[in-house]
């Protein structure tokens, strides 16, 4: 089946009529769609899922009006979506309405006659049936799937993917079956055991109720704590999610905190310095100003000392000795006032002391040491001030780095971040609770079992002894052969068609992942393991984890499409050839993934129609996909009111396209480009 | 200090050592700028390094002051403790055409050193005082390193007659 073309009429956000004509080429069959964020991807995906199925997928919002909010202020009471596809070379159009105020819709499938040209209309009841042998209901969510269904996927033994996995592979009849046996055959062995009189058989019917009581209890449990984890499990792979979007935060914010670290000890140093050379310029400037005059000094000092004329190594106590005496050494009378005391009164003035000498002696010193600190001013100056600016360009170096991740990190909440890794880590502890909660629980059930199994036999021997009436032994026996026949029968097939899926998941992983991982679901809890190249279990990533739901979701698809060259399952119906329709692809792969997911996609569908997110497509993606393009749209979001200067855009292969534009009314817009 | 005697002995007598409050201005200048506290500017701790800086500037520019006004004092061993003593007699050796160490013999050479360094300090402070006039929004750093190159041509300096 191939989707030629599909008309919105007034569907959510798409006002008027909109034809969108997608790529049916065999050399091109890839329609992609670009547009940002809320522009109308999903819309777009639910129009076409709504179009073939009447339901919407999980994630869309399906409480606001179906009808387009503009159109219903004019008055507009009905849309519709209209899909003209092709399938074993013959064209049908298929029209589902709504009409405003009804909680169902209706649907119209015409099949074109190209010998009048026309449009012969199928009645309702055949219409159903035709477009369930087109796409079946049960497997049109994998061929039209919604990308950020992908984390809400669960693949830890969950009832809900049991179910739609047994459904998806028609096991839904003969697991009913088998079912309705049991209870068939609980019935009779009751009745069997009401007409017996036996107090030994009314305690094991009694110790039979109770486990059965017990265990139901326990599945119950179980399917609950199952349900807790994965609500965590979807609340950890949003968190995930959007962690994967902020995950630049975190090294950015590393990068800042490591440079305002440095920055604050470069700013120290810087500090330290420049009061080392404050302290060295104001101890040195006096001396830079005098280092001339202190030159001229200390030469004369030194010419002083040459010539004798500094103060002479007298004895001022001999002297005053003398004076005291009045009288000198050599026996001259020495009267005050007489020539003899003027002359010891100059002698004394140029008597150098001991402590004289120290002083001149120390003077002459210092200065010397000045005169030389001056002299080398400039080069120690010099050598401070370079150190100094050797902090300052470190502190630009340190501020421009936290310059870069203040830009780098803008639009980035790291409050939110916390908060994120805060509920994932607890989410984390929930689940974990769970599962050790979930194995008690399956323990006790096991324990359980093997008291009932003898319990049973015993109830059989009872009856056996017992003259029961022939009709219910018969009956009973019947049902339980017929029980044994759909339960054996039953688990071939499971075990035919999980040994098939399990090939085709290790397959798509092979491909895609570096480690040899191979995959195997397990056939009572359907959770999808994984196991190392020596067979031991392995648990993944959350990159790798998504990549493993990714490959679920190929293996579905290829094998309800009968592409898969690894397998094939016999006994499963007709193969479904229907397009593959992608949102938002990439939502929750990791990026290194991106391009082998692409290339799969495209080998997995006869007609590839992809929706991207315009903040994840990049070139890389052009190129992989160019060769494969037939038709490429771009979504532009519309906004009521004036224009603003803040405006968004994508490029590809090389040219910048607008994504936004501004009008009288809020709507997505439809453009096609030519590549 | 390596010398022998420390700079606290090149004095044999307690003495004080005054300068023009009429500058005080200058001296706070120099220790933090345009501010009346510490900032990341400061660059002075104490007035009595400024008031060497000033009495050198005064000395080299051969220009003596006048002490008649109102005058704030700093006492000998706060020179002491900065190492700043070795000034109260450089300055005034300095600024005679012969050198002379009978500063150092007794009271009167010390007091007249004192004296000396005081005329020049209180010189320097006033041409300290007219600069900042125009180079008010430098920081002290850079006034103070500007200092190396300035020249006066006004030269007033002392008639030295130590005794």
């Amino acid at each position: 089946m191939y989707i030629n073309s599909i008309t919105l009429d007034n569907f959510r956000t798409f006002y008027g009529s909109r034809k969108i004509e997608f790529s049916v080429q065999e050399n091109k069959p890839v329609t992609i769609f670009i547009g940002e964020n809320g522009a109308g991807k999903t819309t777009l995906l639910n129009a076409v899922f709504w179009g073939f199925t009447g339901r919407f997928s999980k994630q869309f919002d399906s409480s606001e009006a179906i009808i387009n909010r503009a159109a219903v202020e004019e008055g507009v009471k009905t849309c519709s979506v209209e899909i003209s596809f092709s399938n074993e070379g013959v064209t049908y159009s298929l029209e589902r309405i709504h009409t405003k105020g009804s909680s169902s819709s209706s649907i119209r499938l015409s099949k074109y006659d190209p010998s009048s040209g026309h449009l012969i209309p199928i009645s309702a009841d055949l219409a159903e049936m035709q477009i369930e042998k087109f796409i079946p209901n049960k497997l049109a969510s994998w061929f039209f799937f919604d990308g950020e269904a992908i984390g809400a996927l669960h693949l830890r033994g969950d009832s809900e993917f049991k179910r739609q996995l047994r459904q998806t592979f028609g096991f839904s009849s003969l697991e009913g079956l088998k079912e309705l046996l049991i209870d068939m055959e609980k019935d009779y062995r009751r009745e069997e055991a009401r007409s017996i009189k036996s107090a030994r058989l009314d305690d094991i019917n009694d110790q039979l109720d109770a486990l059965e009581r017990q265990q139901k209890t326990l599945g119950d449990t179980v399917d609950l704590l199952k349900n807790t984890i994965n609500i965590e499990e979807s609340k950890k792979s949003e968190c995930e999610g959007r962690l994967l979007n902020y995950a630049q935060a975190e090294p950015i914010q590393n990068r800042r905190n490591i440079a305002s670290t440095r920055l604050a000890e470069e700013k120290n140093r810087r500090d330290q310095k420049v009061k080392i050379r404050n302290d060295f310029l104001i101890k040195n400037i006096p001396k830079v100003i005098l280092s001339e005059k202190m030159g001229v000094l200390i030469n004369q000092l030194n010419q002083k000392e040459e010539d004798q004329t500094l103060p002479e190594p007298f004895g001022t106590k001999l002297i005053d000795q003398i004076k005291y005496m009045k009288k000198c050494i050599c026996g001259t009378e020495v009267l005050p006032g007489s020539p003899e005391d003027k002359c010891l009164d100059t002698m004394l003035n140029r008597a150098s002391t001991g402590l004289l000498m120290q002083k001149i002696f120390a003077f002459r010193s210092q200065i010397g040491q000045y005169k030389k600190q001056g002299d080398e001013y400039q080069a120690h100056l010099n050598s401070l001030v370079n150190e100094i600016q050797k902090c300052e360009s470190d502190i630009a170096e340190q501020e421009a780095i936290i310059r870069k991740a203040d830009e780098d990190i803008k639009g980035i909440k790291i409050e939110e971040v916390r908060q994120l890794k805060e509920s994932l880590g607890s989410s984390e502890a929930k689940i974990r609770g769970a599962e050790r909660d979930i194995g008690a629980h399956e323990n006790k059930m096991k324990f359980n079992r093997k008291d009932i199994d003898p319990l049973k036999a015993e109830q059989d021997k009872i009856f056996a002894q017992q003259n029961l009436s022939t009709h219910l032994r018969t009956e009973r026996e019947k049902v339980s052969k017929i029980l044994n026949y759909v339960s054996a029968e039953f688990s071939r097939q499971e075990a035919e068609v999980l040994d098939a899926l399990n090939k085709e998941i290790s397959g798509v992983l092979d491909a895609y992942l570096t480690k040899n991982y191979s995959a195997k679901v397990d056939p009572d809890s359907y959770e999808v393991k994984t196991y190392d190249v020596d067979g031991k279990p392995v648990s993944l990533g959350t990159g790798e984890s998504n990549m493993l739901k990714f490959a679920v979701i190929a293996a579905i698809v290829g094998m309800a499409g009968s592409r898969t060259k690894i397998s094939k399952v016999n006994w499963i119906s007709e193969p479904i050839i229907a397009p593959l329709m992608f949102d938002a692809p990439f939502s929750v792969i990791d990026p290194v993934y991106r391009a082998g997911v692409t290339k799969n996609l495209s080998d997995l569908a006869s007609q590839l129609i992809l929706l991207f997110d315009s903040g994840k497509w990049d070139q890389e993606l052009f190129d992989i996909l160019s060769k494969k393009i037939g038709k490429t749209y771009l979504l532009v979001s519309k906004a009521k009111g004036p224009e603003k200067s803040v405006s968004k855009s994508v490029e590809i292969a090389g040219k910048i396209f607008n994504l936004n534009e501004y009008g009288d009314r809020d709507e997505t817009m439809l453009k096609e480009i030519q590549l | 200090m390596s010398s022998l005697l420390d700079q606290k002995s090149l004095f044999s007598h307690d003495h004080s050592v005054y300068w023009p409050k009429k500058y005080e201005r200058v001296v706070e200048y120099l220790k933090n700028g345009a501010s009346d506290v510490e900032n990341s500017q400061s660059f002075y701790k104490y007035n009595v390094e400024a008031i060497v800086l000033a009495a050198c500037v005064g000395l080299r520019e051969g220009y003596a002051g006048d002490l008649s006004s109102e005058k704030n004092e700093i006492a000998l061993s706060t020179f002491n403790s900065q190492n700043l003593g070795i000034y109260l007699y450089l300055i005034p050796m300095l600024s005679q055409s012969e050198p002379s160490v009978d500063f150092f013999r007794s009271k009167e050479g010390e007091d007249k050193a004192i004296s000396i360094f005081e005329k020049y300090a209180a010189g320097g402070l006033e041409l300290l005082n007219d600069k900042l006039v125009t180079k008010s929004l430098d920081s002290p750093y850079l006034f103070t390193q500007d200092l190396i190159n300035l020249r006066r041509d006004d030269v007033r300096d002392l008639d030295i007659d130590i005794y």
